[in-house]
Parts: C-alpha cells; sequence; structure tokens
C-alpha cells in the first residue's frame, strides 16, 4: 500500500520476442509511462500495436528485454524474475481476454477461491471472498455450487472476473473484457468497473471500443507498433486536435457533426450520449 | 516460459526447402539406417559416425540451422540421457561382459560406458535428422509425402486419405495448442499458480489447472472445426484434387541417386565387415 501515487511506472522498456532466431519481433519500443494510482487507464491501439505484451509485464508474465519497470515499488529488472513475483500479481490483478478460458474447478465456489488460496488465505477467508467478489459481478449464492461449465457465456465471465476479484489486488488490468459479449452484459460489466474505481481501485483497460474509452476512462494511452504515441486525457485526445491517428468515438463524431451542421450547442466535450442529449432537448423546441 | 522452436518450419530459400518432401523423407530414413549400423569395431564405428556428423553438419548449413539449435534441443535432453547412462551403468548387457573398472566396490563396465555413448552418438544424430527434416519442410508437406508412400496401401482398402487429413490436422493444431497451453499458463501464473516450485501436490494441482481447461479448449476445438468441413461440404470417400501439387525435379533425382549410393555403401561395408585398420 504505498503511499506513492504511481502504481505502475515503465522505464525505456524494450520488449523482443524470440531473439536471435529468424521469428525475431520486437513489440515494445522504448516505453516509458507512468500509471496514476486510482486512475481508470485505458490503452488503445491497432491490433499487434503492443497492449498485450505491455499489460503481461505488469505481472511479470514477460520480462523486459532491455529497461525496467516497477510495479507497487518493486523493481523487475530486465530478463531477471524478480523474488517477490507474488506480491506483484496479487498486487495487479489480470484479467485476460477471454477468462472463461481459465476456469476448471468442480464448482463456482472452489474455482473463485483458487486465486485467494494461492495467496496463502485460510479456506474460511477465501470462501468469504468468493462470496463477495461473485456478489460483485451480480451472481447470487445459488451460483456457488454449480459447476462452471454448464454456466453461459456472460457468466462463465464473471466468474473468471470474480476469481480475480477475490484477490482483491489494487490495480485491475482488464484486456477486452467485454469482447463477445451482448451489450447488456457489457455495460453491465462496465458499471462493475466504474464502481471498482470509485472504490479507490486503479483500473487498466485494454479495448477497442472508443466509445467506452470516452465515457468512462480518466487517462488514455494511444499505442502504435510497439510505442506509446500518445498519453493523455480521453477528452483532449477525442476533441482536442492531436495528430494520433485514432478512430473517434461514435458521440465525438455526432457531436462535431452537429457543430458542423450549425447547431447552437454549446462547446462541450460531452464524454456521454445522455449528456448531449439533454443538452439537444434544450437548443430544440 | 519460453517459445518452443523444436521442429518449427523455418522459411529460407535454400536448396534443401526446395527438395521435393518424398525425396526427405526417403533421405532422412536412409541416414536413419546407416546410423543404427554397427562395424566390427569400436573405431571404425566412431569414424563412421564422425563422417556422418560432418554430413549433418553441411546439411544444417544448406538449411540455414545453425549448431547452436541443435545443442539447446539436447539441453533440453540431459536428463533423459543421464538417466541413460544409469540405466546402462546398473544393468550392463551381460553378452558384452568384458573389463571393468572397479570404483569402491561398484563394477563399472567398459562395455556399459561406451554403450551409453553410443545412445547419445545416435540420439544426437537423431535430433539433428528430424531438426533438418522439420526446419526445410512444411508440416502438410511432410504430410502429402507419407500418404504419397501409403498409397499402396490403398489397394487392401486401407483410408490413406483420412490417415493423411488427421495427421495434417493434428500438425497443423500443435502450434494453436503450444499458444493454448502458454495463455492458460500465464493466466493462472497470474492467480497465484507456481508452475515451476512448490511441494509435489502443489504442483499436481497445479498441473490440473493447466490441463482441464487446455483439454475443454481442444474439444471445443475439434467440435467447431468438424461443423466447419461439414458445412463446407467435406466428406471424405469423395475423390479429391489437390492445392499444392509436389512436382519432382532434377535435382530430386540427383539426389535420390546420391542417397541410395550412400546407404548401399554402407550397407556393403557393413556386410563385408569392415574394419578400420588401427
Amino acid at each position: 500500500m504505498g503511499e506513492s501515487i504511481m502504481a505502475i511506472k515503465l522505464n525505456h522498456l524494450f520488449h523482443i520476442y524470440a531473439q536471435k532466431t529468424p521469428f525475431q519481433f520486437e513489440a515494445l519500443h522504448d516505453v516509458n509511462l507512468i500509471i496514476q494510482d486510482q486512475s481508470f487507464t485505458a490503452v488503445i491501439g491497432h491490433t499487434g500495436s503492443g497492449k498485450s505484451t505491455l499489460i503481461q509485464h505488469f505481472n511479470a508474465l514477460l520480462l523486459p528485454t532491455s529497461g525496467s519497470l516497477e510495479v507497487n515499488g518493486i523493481t523487475i529488472e530486465a530478463n531477471r524474475l524478480p523474488k517477490q513475483v507474488k506480491k506483484i500479481r496479487q498486487y495487479a490483478g489480470v484479467v485476460f481476454q477471454f477468462p472463461e478460458a481459465q476456469l476448471f474447478e468442480e464448482t463456482v465456489e472452489q474455482d473463485v477461491m483458487f486465486g485467494p488460496l494461492n495467496f496463502g488465505l485460510s479456506k474460511d477467508q477465501a470462501k468469504r471472498r468468493a462470496r463477495l467478489a461473485l456478489a460483485q459481478v451480480g451472481l447470487n449464492e445459488t451460483f456457488l455450487p454449480r459447476s462452471p461449465f454448464e454456466l453461459s457465456g456472460g457468466e462463465r465471465r464473471r466468474v473468471a472476473i470474480a476469481g480475480i476479484l477475490a484477490m482483491q489486488p489494487k490495480v485491475l488490468i482488464l484486456d477486452e473484457p467485454t469482447a463477445g459479449l451482448d451489450a447488456q452484459g457489457a455495460t453491465l460489466l462496465m458499471e462493475l468497473f466504474t464502481n471498482l474505481h470509485r472504490e479507490g481501485m486503479t483500473i487498466m483497460l485494454v479495448t477497442h471500443d472508443m466509445d467506452l474509452v470516452l465515457k468512462y476512462a480518466t487517462d488514455v494511452i494511444v499505442m502504435d507498433q510497439g510505442k506509446v504515441t500518445a498519453q493523455s486525457d480521453p477528452e483532449t485526445l477525442f476533441y482536442g486536435d492531436m495528430h494520433v491517428k485514432i478512430e473517434k468515438p461514435q458521440l465525438v463524431k455526432l457531436v462535431q457533426a452537429c457543430l458542423l451542421q450549425g447547431m447552437p450547442l454549446p462547446l462541450q466535450r460531452y464524454r456521454t450520449l445522455e449528456h448531449f442529449m439533454k443538452d439537444v432537448k434544450v437548443i430544440t423546441p | 516460459m519460453t517459445t518452443i522452436s523444436i521442429g518449427r518450419y523455418v522459411p529460407y530459400p535454400s536448396f534443401m526447402h526446395r527438395l521435393d518432401p518424398r525425396l526427405k523423407l526417403f533421405a532422412m530414413i536412409g541416414f536413419m539406417v546407416t546410423i543404427f549400423l554397427r562395424f566390427a569395431s569400436v573405431w571404425t564405428d566412431l569414424a563412421f559416425y564422425g563422417f556422418i556428423f560432418v554430413c549433418m553438419i553441411i546439411l544444417m548449413r544448406i538449411t540455414h540451422l545453425k549448431l547452436r539449435q541443435l545443442f539447446k534441443q539436447l539441453k533440453a535432453l540431459w536428463i533423459m540421457l543421464v538417466f541413460l547412462l544409469f540405466i546402462n551403468l546398473l544393468l550392463p548387457n551381460t553378452q558384452t561382459i568384458s573389463t571393468y573398472i572397479d570404483l569402491w566396490g561398484i563394477k563399472i563396465y567398459v562395455a556399459a560406458i561406451i554403450q551409453t555413448f553410443y545412445i547419445v552418438i545416435r540420439l544426437v544424430l537423431m535430433i539433428a535428422l528430424t531438426l533438418i527434416l522439420t526446419a526445410s519442410t512444411r508440416p502438410l508437406d511432410l504430410t502429402y509425402a507419407i500418404e504419397w508412400y501409403l498409397t499402396p496401401l490403398k489397394l487392401i482398402r486401407f483410408p490413406t486419405h483420412e490417415v493423411a487429413m488427421t495427421m495434417s490436422i493434428a500438425l497443423r493444431f500443435i502450434p494453436t495448442l503450444l499458444d493454448e497451453t502458454l495463455r492458460i499458463m500465464k493466466a493462472q501464473a497470474s492467480r497465484g499458480v507456481d508452475f515451476v516450485h512448490g511441494k509435489l501436490n502443489e504442483k499436481i494441482r497445479s498441473m490440473v489447472s493447466l490441463v482441464v481447461p487446455l483439454f475443454i479448449s481442444a474439444f471445443q476445438r475439434s467440435e467447431e472445426l468438424a461443423n466447419a468441413m461439414e458445412a463446407r461440404g467435406y466428406n471424405p470417400i469423395a475423390p479429391r484434387t489437390r492445392y499444392r501439387q509436389l512436382h519432382w525435379h532434377l535435382r530430386d533425382s540427383m539426389v535420390l541417386l546420391f542417397m541410395l549410393i550412400y546407404v548401399f555403401a554402407f550397407v556393403y561395408l557393413n556386410v563385408i565387415g569392415f574394419t578400420l585398420p588401427l
């Protein structure tokens, strides 16, 4: 629980896959970043821009080829697995893409307890945490004794996320958590993450959905070909004229189209559709 | 958690890559025969092994493989090699028992050590061979070659095409399953699983957390693949054309001739009981 305000700090981080083989590939190139404590940071960029490689470093699942990073004050040096790797993994919980693939236990309860037990909690504590985490993702106690394999896709996803939440990490790293979910399920999850953020958790979200970024993030990191090309707040990024190639959110496109048509809107940087609609209703009798 | 590179196709425009896969398969078997031949004296054996080893180095050069890659494969096998040495020392072949060294009351037979040495040399040469073959031949081409060799079996209604299709699918999914394994390992590692350290029961548990999801995803994949194939009207009994045709070139004939001479020379020398004068 450091008093410092940075959760994660990257220092000239490079990562090269399969070095010195014909498959050599530089996935991260000189990345310098600071992830503020209690921020909601979105990471955006095209497929293959290095987002997934980046977040794997935060859990020492991949090690820097050169450079270093600092997670909760613990330094991860190039090519050296830190001794306190468990502390790092407990501090920063990663929800991978399609996390339902990691379920394996006989019951939902056991699967959610798996993480806390690995980090040395007693069975009772783990049980309590499992119940709490499942309640957080909106699954009630009837799910506890059920097999995770008989649940629907969306429910399985939520169980998997509960499995990470039960570890009570300070930083929650999410790799496309809403991919493949229906709109309702996606909104539910996003509401969960905002609530967690409000309660003081640092959230890091890898996503392709720019509207989610605009609506929820406090900070955006743009990646392109292994490099960080921009780091700013979403309003400046999407409404300002920064010279970064990104797809704009639907909302921004709509607002800018309305302004171009000469609608007398207040020059606001809208983050939600609801806010925008309210202003539209005011100016149209 | 390193990427596994054993038996991986490495695209290069080399002579080796251009050879016909059927020929390469034949050549590999030819080399294997010569590797397992034993001559009348140990020195003759060693000389021939040296010769084969030089051949392998030249072939690896042609295929753009580095010697380092060969040693990397061996590094993964050293436990097995030590185990082999142990077994051979403990259970010497009683027919060849000759001289032994007395080491604090334990009889260590010279023949057993030589036997182990033979196995090691053969293993190294075999690994080099397979490395050359898999690095220079696409898995699909290899299955075509195997299918071609199996064609005579069609006469006895052996389903050669189905076997070849099954093999190519299996080969195709090896990298996919490896990726999946790494993915799940990472996901479980961030849930606090330690795949390297820990007591035996912890290790078993961590393996369960890897194997169960892997099996589930493998079954899911096979079901999806079967559905996709059926949706496209795949019929295993129907006569099929082939997208990639195998063409036999002059260079293949040359190499075949060379290989035949090489194998027959070895076998001939072996049959006449050739020994190097020491």
